[in-house]
């Protein structure tokens, strides 16, 4: 495993792609380890769910015996020679559904306790997949799409929960049924017992063929619904220039051989669908004509009584039924395997980025940040190359440069969301490595480009600053975001629920949000990735002036483009490719006329453009201008 | 994507408006659909033969001890049940076949209907919504047209058929057994109701983890970064617990269940030897008929049990079904004209017509802009974000019809003009191309059938696009990705200017403000590009390339729906308004000084 750690991700996915999963098994079979311990640690429900079954199942065949009986007794009888009376047949009935109420008790039993142990097994699974998920690092999550992670996290866990649950209850059922009965029809006469488990077979093949092919031509189906979804989607998302250039037919056009294509697909999977039901009844009735031919011979030349034809007819359809149901627990066992693949694919991919082994512990740190020799790839192109540079605690240094240039690579460097490559990052002359992250992140406000905020209310979205923060640390945070002047337009001020199915903040409060919890976290160290770029020029300047006075004593690492924030740095670093290409003052870098200078007066010069256009007042722009 | 779209998943039952118009698609099928029903209507009689004919065997052959009709008995036998096996088979496919037509059709009408959708309709509208009609609520109906009716009908027809042969065989065994049917069946009902509201909760529980698993994904760098493991994992744990308990519950349903029927099964068998052997004593009943009841009332819970079943898929197609209709059902905002004809040929006239425009009732976003351009004539229109330029644009191409004023091309109102034949005319350069996962060919002609490849290489040529084009691993038959994702920014843009070549229209719209960086060699060859696309055409550009404005014969200036300049470039800049200010900003930034 140690060996495999950092492609770890990589590997499993290509597994994962291969369509048919024949390639199974390298990283898959033997790494069942953790549902294994789970099994083991309900074993004693499982075992004593298993000794229910087996008991049920062999009760379930004593009301056939009991009905041969009755059935001899009024045979003979009818005949003369018996002497069978009413109360006699109302014992061998309340035999039968004293027989059959001890078996619905262990059937239930045993169905609770067994599946119930899979959907706990289901619940402890699904939590430790959430806890590994929040502990993976960017790395994992450039790579891995949020849908196909929800749905380890939904579908794939219960496709292994039918498999540990109704699947394993249905496959012993069908063992001890198969034995049980054995045993049952061998006590009537070995001859027939003999025909009908030659029988069996057929019943059995002929399920696992159906199912299979059905679940294979189903697999095709959902393929192509996938593809529908997408022509749907791009066609829905590109509508104007569809419009645009009239090609509404074309369209359809494209849309109906897809649609098509579906309906072939389907028919397909019809053929076998269509098949399935004639084919169980036709299997079920099959054996009851085996045995009226064979066995009503046996009954008129003696070898048997009409009760034991009688009972033999009943065990069969007990045994059919019972195996009508394995060519179900085959398919949801094939899905159970790939599911338990998928779910240990992310549960076996380490955290590229975890804590030492052997934590120093960290109370406030001062805030001296110093970037050794780093170097930062991602795959094989590099991102931040040979970066040197120390932060005094207390300084503010801007990074500036053009999109792509490194800057939030440097940015994410301080609170381990990345590490380098090669070189170091140390907080108070300390390698950050050495920290553990909880220590080391309780250091950093910091505030991302896309900020991200929870469907929770506001204040507890703040509230991941500090939990135990009073009012006032609460009003603090918020004036100095400039939040508190949106409170009372947002119905429940700042208790109002946020996101899908709550309040939609605009893109400017939402940053802002982000900067209070941050402020709120009264951290040695802030880091802001561009944190106010979609706030309105005139609340960013009175941010930006508050936030002086906060950054006042605390390291402040800027990613930013107004000139405002640029002047008030005590230094600027400027990011080329990678590089720091020029560092210094601002007036120092203004005076040597570099790629600085150029930036800066791009930027004032949009600046006063900005300016002018929003002195006119500009109106809201409406959805179609968009 | 239907996981965070939580829609009210529960409709009626059963809604005779939505239900008829349902079966009128299964008008074109009626032939299948009757030779259906036919068909189970025997197969169910047949299913009850084997029984009988065992119920025969045992009282006629067995029990005196003949064998001579056995072998008889027993080819029926088999005869029956191939022929029950063929039939079934056959209804079976010929079911599942209309299922699909019904799919095809009804799905092939939604998208043309959408295709055919004004522009407004979609400003209104989410795309996932739109998808999720046309996959998941199709689907839906689908399941319910060729397995659940089927199925319903099957089993009613079974038990129905069971109960007849058993009045038949004994009526008054049969009405003892029927005191303890009745019951059974209200117990079902009431388990089937416990049982969907436990489903219903389990989906609402699993509805909520996505969202909340969505979330912890999407945020986690949040988590992490503010150590809010444990805070974030107590949300989750809510929510896993509560699909655990309803898990519970569900299972608890399904597990009393089992036991209901082994209990049938030995009550109505107690039964059948108490009452029904103790009359057999005196004659009154054959064994045959007791075997015959035993296992007729084994073939009994099933399709009752089935019934109640296939409730939950109802209700869900029938919510799907009132969603599709609502989207078929929504009108087209902007329809041809009645006489809409198209015009012999078109030059390339404008005209705005003293236009009033507005999405909403009364926010004017154009105010009485009139201008006229004359064919051939090159326009940039300048102005602040909002100002109403790419609206202007929209409305040149009807996607949307004004409400003061008019808009003619060639003298025509456009309105007179089909929309479709004007959309032709009119090419539109879209600011952030679409590009679908297709050929380059395919995207450049946007499958337009009409346009041959050599006319897709000369347009690609033409505009400069060819180079790069090339040098694709399968050059035009290079599959894009989807949005173009293996493509840059330039890259687009070029296959853009390409598609507005190929298709070769009169007047050309431009949308071309500013995007992300584009590298000075590719920049150069989109700049020449539009040169040649615009060459000969009556041209309309939004624009922010200096040099773009510079190319232009004439500059309108929109400022908050008003035309306020107009006028040529050094016009415009004697005059020092607000063109002459922008001018001289935009300039500073892209030469930057």
């Amino acid at each position: 495993m140690e060996t495999r750690a950092d492609g770890a991700w990589r590997d499993v996915a290509t597994v994962a792609l291969t369509p048919d999963g024949s390639t199974a098994d390298i990283a898959g079979a033997a790494s069942d380890r953790r549902i294994w311990r789970y099994l083991i640690q309900y074993r004693w429900q499982y075992i004593s769910g298993f000794f229910a079954l087996v008991t049920a199942t062999v009760l379930a065949l004593i009301p056939p015996l009991v009905v041969k009986y009755a059935v001899d007794d009024i045979e003979q009888t009818v005949r003369g020679s018996g002497d069978v009376t009413r109360s006699t047949l109302l014992s061998y009935g309340a035999i039968i559904v004293a027989t059959a109420i001890v078996e619905s008790v262990l059937r239930y039993y045993s169905r609770r306790i067994v599946s119930g142990s899979a959907r706990h097994i289901e619940y402890h699974l699904r939590e430790d997949l959430a806890w590994h998920l929040l502990s993976l690092d960017q790395g994992f999550y450039v790579q891995a799409r949020t849908g196909d992670l929800m749905s380890r996290l939904t579908n794939d866990l219960q496709a292994v929960r039918d498999f540990i649950g109704p699947s394993v209850v249905d496959i012993s059922r069908s063992l001890v049924v198969l034995i049980a009965g054995f045993a049952f029809m061998l006590a009537i006469d070995v001859r027939l017992t003999l025909i009908s488990f030659a029988y069996l077979p057929v019943v059995i093949l002929s399920m696992a063929y159906f199912e299979t092919n059905i679940e294979k031509r189903f697999f095709e189906v959902q393929e192509q619904l996938a593809e529908l979804t997408e022509r749907s989607q791009e066609n829905v998302s590109g509508i104007r220039a569809i419009k645009a250039y009239a090609q509404e037919d074309a369209e359809i056009a494209t849309f109906a051989r897809e649609n098509a294509e579906m309906r072939r697909r389907a028919m397909r999977l019809g053929q076998y669908q269509a098949g399935l039901l004639p084919t169980m009844m036709a299997l079920t009735a099959g054996g009851t004509l085996l045995l009226l031919w064979f066995g009503g011979r046996d009954v008129v030349s003696g070898r048997i009584s009409i009760g034991d034809f009688v009972q033999l007819s009943l065990v069969m359809s007990i045994l059919a039924t019972q195996l009508m149901s394995v060519g179900w627990v085959v398919a949801s066992a094939q899905m159970g395997v790939v599911a338990i693949r998928r779910i240990n694919e992310v549960l076996r991919t380490p955290a590229a980025i975890a804590d030492p082994a052997h934590p120093e512990p960290l109370g406030r740190a001062e805030g001296r940040v110093e970037f050794r020799d780093v170097t930062v790839r991602f795959g094989q192109t590099p991102v931040l190359t040979g970066i040197n540079l120390a932060i005094e605690a207390g300084a503010t240094v801007a990074i500036v440069g053009a999109t792509g240039q490194g800057k939030t690579t440097l940015a994410n460097l301080v609170p381990r969301l990345v590490d380098p490559n090669e070189g170091a990052v140390l907080l108070d002359g300390r390698d950050i490595r050495s920290i553990s992250l909880a220590d080391l992140r309780r250091q950093v406000g910091f505030v991302p480009q896309e900020s991200f905020l929870f469907s929770e209310s506001l204040r507890e979205n703040i509230s991941y600053g500090r939990s135990d923060a009073d009012d006032d640390a609460y009003h603090h945070a918020l004036v100095t975001s400039q939040l508190s002047n949106d409170l009372e337009q947002l119905g429940d001020g700042i208790h109002t629920v946020i996101g899908e199915r709550g309040t939609t903040l605009s893109g400017g409060q939402k940053q802002r949000a982000a900067i209070a919890r941050a402020l709120l976290k009264d951290p040695p160290i802030l880091v802001l990735d561009d944190a106010l770029s979609h706030v309105d020029t005139h609340t960013e300047e009175e941010i930006l002036r508050r936030l002086r006075d906060f950054m006042e004593g605390r390291t402040t690492l800027v990613i930013a483009h107004r000139t405002s924030t640029l002047r008030a740095a005590d230094r600027i670093v400027v990011l080329e490719d990678g590089r720091i290409a020029e560092e210094g003052a601002h007036h120092e870098l203004l005076r040597r006329g570099g790629v600085y200078s150029r930036i800066y007066r791009e930027q004032l010069a949009l600046e006063q453009r900005q300016e002018d256009v929003e002195a006119d007042l500009v109106e809201p722009v409406p959805e179609g201008e968009r | 994507m239907s996981f965070y779209e939580e829609e009210e998943l529960i409709g009626k039952v059963y809604d005779r408006r939505i239900a008829g118009r349902l079966l009128s698609y299964l008008r074109p099928y009626r032939t299948q659909v009757v030779i259906s029903v036919l068909l189970m209507l025997v197969v169910a009689g047949l299913e009850l033969v084997p029984t009988l004919l065992v119920k025969y065997a045992i009282d006629e052959q067995i029990t005196p001890g003949r064998t001579d009709q056995l072998g008889k008995v027993a080819l029926l036998f088999l005869g029956t049940l191939l022929l029950g096996f063929m039939m079934r088979f056959v209804q079976m496919y010929l079911t599942w076949w209309v299922g699909q037509r019904f799919m095809v059709d009804l799905r092939m009408q939604l998208f043309s209907h959408i295709q055919h959708l004004s522009v407004s309709y979609f400003d209104r509208n989410p795309v996932g919504r739109l998808v999720t009609r046309l996959t998941g609520d199709i689907q839906q109906i689908e399941m319910v047209i060729s397995q659940g009716i089927i199925q319903i009908l099957t089993n009613l027809l079974m038990v129905t058929a069971i109960v007849v042969a058993l009045y038949v065989l004994n009526w008054w065994l049969a009405l003892i057994m029927t005191v303890f049917v009745v019951p059974l069946i209200f117990l079902v009902r009431l388990f089937a109701a416990a049982q969907r509201q436990a489903f219903r909760d389990q989906r609402m529980w699993m509805a909520r983890i996505n969202a909340y698993l969505n979330e912890l994904i999407t945020g986690v760098a949040i988590i992490q970064l503010f150590n809010r493991q444990r805070r974030n994992m107590e949300y989750f744990d809510q929510r896993n617990s509560g699909a655990l308990e309803a898990n519970l519950r569900v299972l608890f349903w399904y597990a009393v269940f089992e036991p209901t029927v082994v209990l049938f099964n030995a009550v109505t068998i107690t039964a059948i030897i108490w009452v029904g052997g103790g009359a057999s004593l005196d004659g009154a009943v054959s064994i045959g008929t007791l075997v015959a009841f035993i296992s007729f009332m084994q073939r009994f819970f099933w399709p009752i049990r089935e019934l109640s079943e296939r409730y939950t898929m109802i209700q869900g197609a029938m919510a799907s079904a009132e969603r599709i209709f609502g989207v078929l059902d929504a009108p087209e905002e902007v329809v041809d004209s009645e006489g809409a004809r198209p015009l012999a040929g078109v030059r390339g006239d404008i005209r705005f017509d003293h236009v009033w425009f507005a999405y909403e009732p009364e926010n004017w976003v154009l105010k009485d802009v009139d201008f006229t351009i004359p064919a051939g004539q090159k326009v940039a229109i300048v102005g602040a974000t909002g100002a109403g330029k790419s609206t202007t644009m929209a409305l040149l191409s009807r996607f949307y019809d004004v409400q003061r004023g008019a808009i003619l091309v060639d003298g025509e109102p456009i309105r007179d003009l089909p929309q479709r034949w004007l959309r032709r005319h009119v090419g539109v350069m879209l600011q952030d191309p679409w590009i679908v996962s297709d050929s380059v060919e395919e995207n450049i002609r946007l499958r337009d059938t009409s346009i041959s490849d050599e006319q897709v290489r000369a347009a690609a040529e033409a505009v400069g696009a060819s180079k790069f084009i090339e040098r694709l691993p399968d050059g035009y038959r290079t599959v894009l990705a989807e949005r173009g994702a293996n493509l840059s920014t330039g890259q687009k843009q070029l296959i853009a200017l390409a598609r507005v070549a190929a298709f070769n229209p009169e007047i050309v719209l431009v949308m071309d403000e500013a995007t992300a960086s584009i590298d000075p060699e590719t920049e150069e060859t989109i700049q020449s590009g539009l040169d040649r696309v615009m060459a000969g055409r009556t041209a309309l550009i939004i624009a922010h390339r200096l040099n773009t404005i510079r190319a232009v014969d004439r500059i309108i200036v929109l400022h908050l729906g008003e035309v306020v300049e107009d006028g040529s470039h050094d016009e415009l800049i004697a005059q020092g308004g607000i063109y002459a200010r922008l001018y001289e900003l935009q300039y500073q930034v892209q030469a930057g000084v």
